[in-house]
C-alpha cells in the first residue's frame, strides 16, 4: 500500500514536469511575441530549387553575414549576439556583433556562427533563430508556385517579421511581396 | 493436434498415468496460454505506437484555419488521454503488462507529439534534435514509474539518435559527453529487468539495443586522433564478449546473448578490415605528427576501455575458466602488441593476419570440440573472408583464385558433414 502511494505520487510528480515543460515553452515564446519589438529581416532570392522541405520554408536573410574586425576569432558554433539598426526602408541591417552579452537597451538578437573567413577582414555567417516558417502540409500548388515565383524574384520585396526581447526571438510572420503568407492563403483560396 | 486429443493419446498408449494427466490438465487451467497473453501485449505495444503516430501524422498537417490558442491545446490532448491511461493502469491495471506497456508508450509518444506541435506552431528553429533532449529527459521515469520496458527500449533508442545526430551529423563540433549520463539514467532500469524478468522477450531485446547503442556511439567520440579508435573499439567488443560471458547470461542461447554476439562479430568485422595494408601504411606517421597524446580524448577512452576489459577478464577468469579458452576474450590485447609494433613497422599488417589464422582455427576447433554448428561455420566464415580479402590486394592469377574457392567450399562442406557423422554417431 506504501509503495503504491510513493508510485501514485512519483507518477504525478512526472505529470506535472510534463506539463510545465512544454507549458513554459510555450510562455517564453508567447512573451517575446506579445512584448517584443518588432524587426523586418529582408530574405534573399532563393538559388535552391525546393524551398518546401516537407513542411516548412527554409529561410535565408540578406543580413546573415558581417564584417567583423579580426581580434575575437569566432568559430562555428559559437553564440553572438548581433547588434541591429534599421536601414531607411525600415529593413534591419547589422551594426556589429559580440560574444558577451549587450546591455539591456540595445536592439540585439542571440545567433549562433554558421563559418567565419578570412584573416584581417573576417566575413562572419550567422545562424538566426528563425530560420524556419512551418507551412501547411498540403500547400496547395497553385499557392505553391506564387511563392516560388516571387521567393526566386530579385525584384520583389520579402521579408520575415520577428518580435525580439532581450536578445530572443519569434518568427511572427512571412511576407512575400509584402503580403503576408496566411494572406496569400485567403487570396489563393477565393 | 488440442492438448485434450495429445492426453488421451498419451494415456492410452500408457506413455503418462491418469495422475499426471490430471495434473497436466490442472496446471494448464491455472495459467492459460502464455503466449496469448504475450500477443495482447503486443497488440497493446502496436495499438499505443500506431495510433499516437495517426495522431502526430493528423497534426503535423498544420491546420492553417485553427487560432494558436486552439492549435496549443490540441497538442496537448494526446498527453492529457495518455496520463490518464497511466493513472489508470496505476490505480487498477498494476502488473497487467499490456496495460503497463501500452500506456507507456502512449506517454512516450504523446510528449514527443506535444514537443513536435509546440515547435511547429511557434516556428522553433533548428532541426527535430534539438527538442529530442527535452523530450528523453522528460520520459525516462515513464520506465521506472509504470514499469515498461518498451518505453526503457524506445528511450535508448531515442538517446543513440540523438547523441548519433550531434556527434555524426550536426555542424557544430559537439561530442556525445552527455550520452553516457543519458544512459546512466536507465541503466538501474536494467538492472531491474535483468534482476526480475530476465528471460522476457523485452529484456532479451535490451541485451541487443544496449550494446549496440554503446557501438554506434562511441565512434562519435572521435575528433583528431581517430588511431586510438580501433584500440578502443577493440576493447569494447571485448568487454561486451566477456560481458556475455558471465552467469547472468547462462540460461540465453546464442541468439539471446547480444553482448557475446556483438562483441564476436564486432571484433572479427574490426580484424578482418585491418588486416589491409592502408591503416599500417600512415600509422607511425600519424603518430609523429600529433603531439599531446595525452591531451587526446581518444586515447584515454580507449585506455580506460583496455583496463575495464582486463579487470573484468580477470576477475569472471576466476570464477568461470571456460572463459579463458575463448579466443575473442583476448584479442584486444594481441591487437594492443600489432598496434604497438606497427608504430615501428607497416609489417604489423602481417600479425593482424596471423591473429585472424589463429583466431579461425580455435574457433573451428572449439566448434568441433562441442559439436557446435554455429562456432564451427562461424570459424570457417572467419577463415574463408580472410582468403577472399587477400585476393583483393595480391595479383593472384584466376586459376588459382578458382581452385581456392572450390577449396574452401569444399572445406565447409567437409567439415560440415563430419561434425553431422560425429553428432550421429554419438546420438547413437
Amino acid at each position: 500500500m506504501k509503495n503504491r502511494t510513493i508510485l501514485f505520487l512519483l507518477f504525478v510528480l512526472m505529470v506535472g514536469v510534463q506539463w510545465f515543460v512544454p507549458t513554459r515553452m510555450i510562455n517564453q515564446k508567447h512573451s517575446i511575441a506579445v512584448e517584443g519589438r518588432q524587426y523586418k529581416f529582408q530574405m534573399s532570392p532563393l538559388d535552391v530549387e525546393d524551398p518546401f522541405r516537407g513542411k516548412y520554408l527554409q529561410l535565408r536573410f540578406t543580413v546573415d553575414h558581417y564584417k567583423a574586425d579580426s581580434n575575437y576569432t569566432w568559430k562555428s558554433g559559437d553564440v553572438v549576439y548581433v547588434l541591429l539598426k534599421k536601414n531607411a526602408q525600415d529593413f534591419v541591417r547589422v551594426s556589429g556583433l559580440t560574444s558577451s552579452l549587450p546591455n539591456g537597451d540595445d536592439d540585439f538578437v542571440k545567433a549562433t556562427v554558421r563559418h567565419a573567413f578570412g584573416k584581417d577582414s573576417l566575413q562572419v555567417y550567422i545562424d538566426y533563430p528563425f530560420d524556419r516558417y512551418y507551412i501547411n502540409d498540403n500547400i496547395p500548388d497553385t499557392l505553391e508556385q506564387v511563392l516560388l515565383g516571387n521567393l526566386k524574384d530579385s525584384s520583389t520585396i520579402n521579408y520575415a517579421l520577428v518580435r525580439i526581447k532581450s536578445g530572443e526571438a519569434v518568427l511572427e510572420e512571412v511576407y512575400i511581396d509584402s503580403v503576408s503568407i496566411s494572406e496569400w492563403y485567403d487570396r489563393i483560396k477565393k | 493436434m488440442s492438448l485434450k486429443k495429445e492426453l488421451d493419446e498419451l494415456l492410452q498408449s500408457e506413455v503418462i498415468s491418469e495422475e499426471t494427466a490430471a495434473r497436466i490438465r490442472r496446471y494448464y487451467k491455472e495459467n492459460p496460454g502464455t503466449a496469448n497473453r504475450r500477443l495482447i501485449v503486443i497488440f497493446g505495444i502496436l495499438g499505443a505506437l500506431l495510433s499516437s503516430m495517426g495522431v502526430i501524422l493528423i497534426m503535423a498537417y498544420n491546420w492553417v484555419d485553427l487560432t494558436i490558442r486552439t492549435k496549443t491545446m490540441i497538442a496537448f490532448l494526446p498527453l492529457l488521454i495518455a496520463h490518464l491511461a497511466g493513472l489508470y493502469t496505476l490505480w487498477r491495471r498494476r502488473g497487467d503488462s499490456e496495460w503497463q506497456e501500452g500506456s507507456g508508450v502512449g506517454i512516450f509518444m504523446s510528449m514527443g507529439a506535444c514537443l513536435l506541435l509546440i515547435s511547429q506552431i511557434y516556428h522553433f528553429p533548428g532541426p527535430a534534435s534539438s527538442l529530442s533532449l527535452t523530450w528523453m529527459l522528460l520520459i525516462f521515469p515513464v520506465a521506472y514509474i509504470l514499469n515498461s520496458s518498451v518505453t526503457s527500449l524506445l528511450y535508448i533508442a531515442g538517446i543513440t539518435w540523438y547523441a548519433g545526430y550531434i556527434s555524426y551529423f550536426a555542424t557544430a563540433e559537439a561530442s556525445p559527453y552527455l550520452y553516457g549520463l543519458l544512459l546512466l539514467l536507465i541503466l538501474p532500469y536494467y538492472g531491474y529487468l535483468i534482476r526480475s524478468r530476465n528471460n522476457d522477450f523485452t529484456t532479451i531485446l535490451h541485451h541487443w539495443v544496449v550494446p549496440l547503442s554503446i557501438t554506434i556511439i562511441l565512434g562519435g567520440f572521435t575528433q583528431d586522433q581517430g588511431m586510438w579508435m580501433y584500440i578502443a573499439y577493440f576493447s569494447l567488443f571485448a568487454l561486451f564478449f566477456i560481458t556475455g560471458q558471465s552467469s547472468v547470461f547462462q540460461n540465453c542461447t546464442k541468439l539471446q546473448n547480444g553482448y557475446q554476439m556483438i562483441g564476436q562479430t564486432g571484433s572479427a568485422i574490426l580484424l578482418i578490415t585491418l588486416s589491409f595494408k592502408w591503416y599500417w601504411k600512415n600509422l607511425p606517421e600519424k603518430i609523429q605528427a600529433t603531439d599531446h597524446v595525452f591531451q587526446a580524448p581518444e586515447f584515454w577512452i580507449a585506455a580506460v576501455l583496455t583496463i575495464a576489459a582486463s579487470i573484468l577478464l580477470m576477475v569472471l577468469g576466476r570464477k568461470h575458466k571456460a572463459i579463458l579458452n575463448e579466443p575473442f576474450a583476448y584479442v584486444y590485447l594481441l591487437f594492443l602488441l600489432c598496434f604497438f609494433t606497427g608504430l615501428y613497422s607497416m609489417y604489423a599488417f602481417i600479425l593482424v593476419n596471423l591473429i585472424i589464422l589463429l583466431v579461425g582455427v580455435w574457433t573451428i576447433r572449439k566448434g568441433n570440440k562441442n559439436a557446435d554448428f554455429a562456432e564451427l561455420n562461424f570459424g570457417l566464415l572467419i577463415f574463408t573472408v580472410l582468403i577472399f580479402s587477400r585476393f583483393f590486394d595480391s595479383n593472384i592469377s584466376f586459376l588459382l583464385r578458382g581452385l581456392t574457392f572450390i577449396a574452401v567450399g569444399g572445406g565447409f562442406f567437409f567439415a560440415n558433414y563430419r561434425m553431422y557423422r560425429k553428432k550421429l554417431e554419438y546420438e547413437k
